[in-house]
């Protein structure tokens, strides 16, 4: 198993008062899956997967990454697993304004401390995959939004992680653009083999999904295998 | 990579870039100007006081204090000319210093005689000339002891009367007399001096000089200036000290700036940072990403405020600056003073600028990096 959750909870102070951002989620994911996390705005889609993501930590519960603890290691540990093991995709895209494309994608390798020629190799690549190598050369701004999420993705994949998450990756795209860069994301899990968990409330892509977890209020309503996948 | 992201971030940050380069430049302006006004300051007033005393002194070896009517160094001229061998470009002056007691109309006053080989004339300081109801063309009685212990009197005839604060008249409370009559009144021959003050360009070779000179000289007591002035570093301290002052309130108020500027700066691009550290960028990644941006905009601000401390430098060397204006530390020099470059110590506030920026942006540098991941990536704090 990639990641289980157990029981996994997660609270906010707002002032006085406290969000239950999560509310005891537990379930896991198998290598390999492209799963989506669906629910309304508020029903804890992007905290989900921030915590799945190491990027926070949960109020209580255990998180398990390839069976190991994870819920409350050091801040180097999870950026040592961040690293190498997991790739991001925003929803505002969140590329670095003041660089390339190219380097933009290049970043998470010299994170690893690869080497040059195998960065530029990797990058090219990556940038072949997804479809992306005219506009290598250009920065953010420069770019539409759909070309951005491209360059998102082949961010996230460049490293070569076990796990993709997207949070609303298509939010700020246009629904053809949004349904190209989710077909993208698709193409790369059946090619690569990544794990892709991607949130959104566009119900259009559920269908496409091989998992459907369906989020309420923090809980988990549906779990929901479909399009031939098995649990 | 980090040197490329630091640099073209400096540059999309051009306006909070721009306040943090001004502010370097102001401190190293400050630091590098007050150092060159101090350091010029110094070398005035070393100069000053080493023509009032001397570079190199020549005193009778068994002088005391309250015996030097007694002593004296004879064969002045012969001393003149093996000084000239040694040090061809000597301006050498021999001295006469004696207590005397001057009389007019009853009333005396103790006071000093001082006598230069170009001191044509008697002339009284007017607080003395005041106490004395003097003028000038006034013949006035001094009364001394000579060289036996007998009584001396010689009359003097005043030939002018100087304002206070000039030279070796103190307070104005002194006479300056013709070297003859200082001998006549202590009893000397023509060719006793009380001693012989050297003077000469390079005044810095004036211990190779002065170990020359004992060996010619043996049985007369000479002394450089590095032996005399030993308190002259605690009269460059006070100097130091005002100078420092100056740059140090500069470079608090800038801090303030530069935290404040560093702290707007990283908040602006929390969401950039947030996203470094999401996908595996360390904090010690990040922090020296940022601290890099700061020692680019650091470095371009301390070239250009070296820039600017050499043309006020070399403005302020053109007419130089009264000596009143930089404190009246002594206050009975007169003239101007000229700042000096130290290179050296030029480049040392080159690097302490930096570090200094470098220091005051720590805090905000290290509140971001500290910053969870998740945190940083939110639109709001």
């Amino acid at each position: 198993m990639l990641i289980q959750m157990e029981n996994v909870k997660k609270d906010y102070a707002l002032g006085k008062t406290t969000v239950h951002a999560v509310r005891g989620v537990s379930f896991s994911l198998r290598e390999g899956e492209f799963a989506v996390i669906a629910g309304p705005s508020g029903s804890g889609k992007s905290t989900l997967l921030n915590l799945m993501g190491l990027l926070d930590v949960p109020t209580s519960g255990k998180i398990s990454f390839e069976g190991k603890d994870v819920s409350s290691i050091s801040e180097s540990e999870a950026t040592n697993i961040r690293k190498t093991r997991i790739g991001f995709i925003f929803q505002t895209f969140n590329l670095i304004p003041v660089l390339t494309a190219f380097e933009n994608i290049e970043l998470p390798l010299i994170l690893k401390g690869k080497k040059e020629e195998d960065r530029e190799e990797r990058t090219k690549r990556i940038l072949k995959e997804t479809g992306i190598s005219d506009i290598a050369s250009h920065k953010p701004d420069e770019l539409s939004g759909g070309q951005r999420q491209r360059v998102a993705i082949a961010r996230a994949l460049v490293s070569g992680p076990d796990v993709v998450f997207a949070d609303e990756p298509t939010a700020n795209l246009d629904s053809e653009t949004g349904m190209q860069i989710i077909k993208i994301m698709q193409k790369l899990n059946k090619t690569e083999g990544v794990t892709f968990v991607f949130s959104t409330h566009d119900t259009r892509l559920f269908k496409i999904a091989g998992r459907r977890l369906e989020l309420r209020d923090g809980r988990i309503v549906k779990d929901v295998v479909q399009n031939g996948n098995k649990k | 990579m980090l040197f490329r992201t630091a640099i073209r971030n400096s540059l999309k940050y051009f306006r909070r870039s721009l306040v943090i380069v001004i502010c370097i430049a102001i401190s190293t302006v400050a630091m590098q100007t007050m150092d060159g006004i101090g350091e010029g300051f110094k070398m005035s007033a070393l100069r000053f006081m080493l023509n009032q005393q001397g570079m190199i002194v020549f005193e009778p070896v068994k002088a005391e204090p309250l015996e030097f009517a007694v002593y004296s160094i004879s064969k002045y001229e012969d001393i003149k000319e093996e000084i000239l061998k040694i040090i061809p470009d000597a301006r050498i002056s021999g001295k006469i210093f004696s207590p005397a007691i001057v009389v007019k109309d009853s009333f005396s006053i103790e006071t000093a005689v001082t006598s230069e080989d170009d001191i044509s004339g008697t002339i009284i300081g007017e607080k003395t000339a005041k106490m004395l109801d003097s003028k000038v063309g006034d013949t006035v009685i001094l009364f001394g002891s000579n060289r036996y212990g007998g009584l001396s009197v010689v009359p003097a005839k005043v030939e002018s009367t100087i304002s206070e604060n000039f030279r070796s008249i103190r307070n104005g409370k002194g006479i300056m007399l013709p070297i003859s009559l200082a001998r006549m009144l202590l009893g000397w021959g023509e060719q006793e001096v009380r001693l012989v003050q050297i003077n000469f360009d390079e005044f810095w070779r004036a211990d190779e000089y002065t170990e020359q000179l004992r060996e010619v000289f043996p049985d007369i007591k000479i002394t450089s200036w590095r032996e005399r002035l030993t308190n002259i570093e605690d009269l460059f301290k006070v100097s130091d000290f005002k100078m420092n002052t100056f740059a140090a309130i500069i470079l608090i108020l800038v801090a303030g700036i530069i935290m404040n500027t560093v702290l707007t700066s990283v908040l602006e691009r929390k969401n950039d940072i947030g996203t470094l550290r999401s996908i595996g960028a360390s904090r010690i990644y990040v922090t020296k990403m940022i601290l890099l941006e700061i020692i680019f905009v650091s470095l371009i601000g301390t070239l250009i405020g070296t820039s600017l401390s050499y043309i006020i430098i070399k403005f302020l060397l053109k007419g130089g600056i009264a000596l009143g204006e930089v404190g009246g530390v002594i206050d009975y020099m007169s003239g101007s003073i000229y700042p000096e470059i130290v290179p050296l110590k030029w480049f040392i506030h080159i690097v302490f600028a930096i570090v200094w920026a470098v220091i005051w942006s720590l805090y905000p540098v290290l509140y971001i990096v500290r910053m969870k991941p998740v945190d940083a990536l939110k639109k709001t704090l």
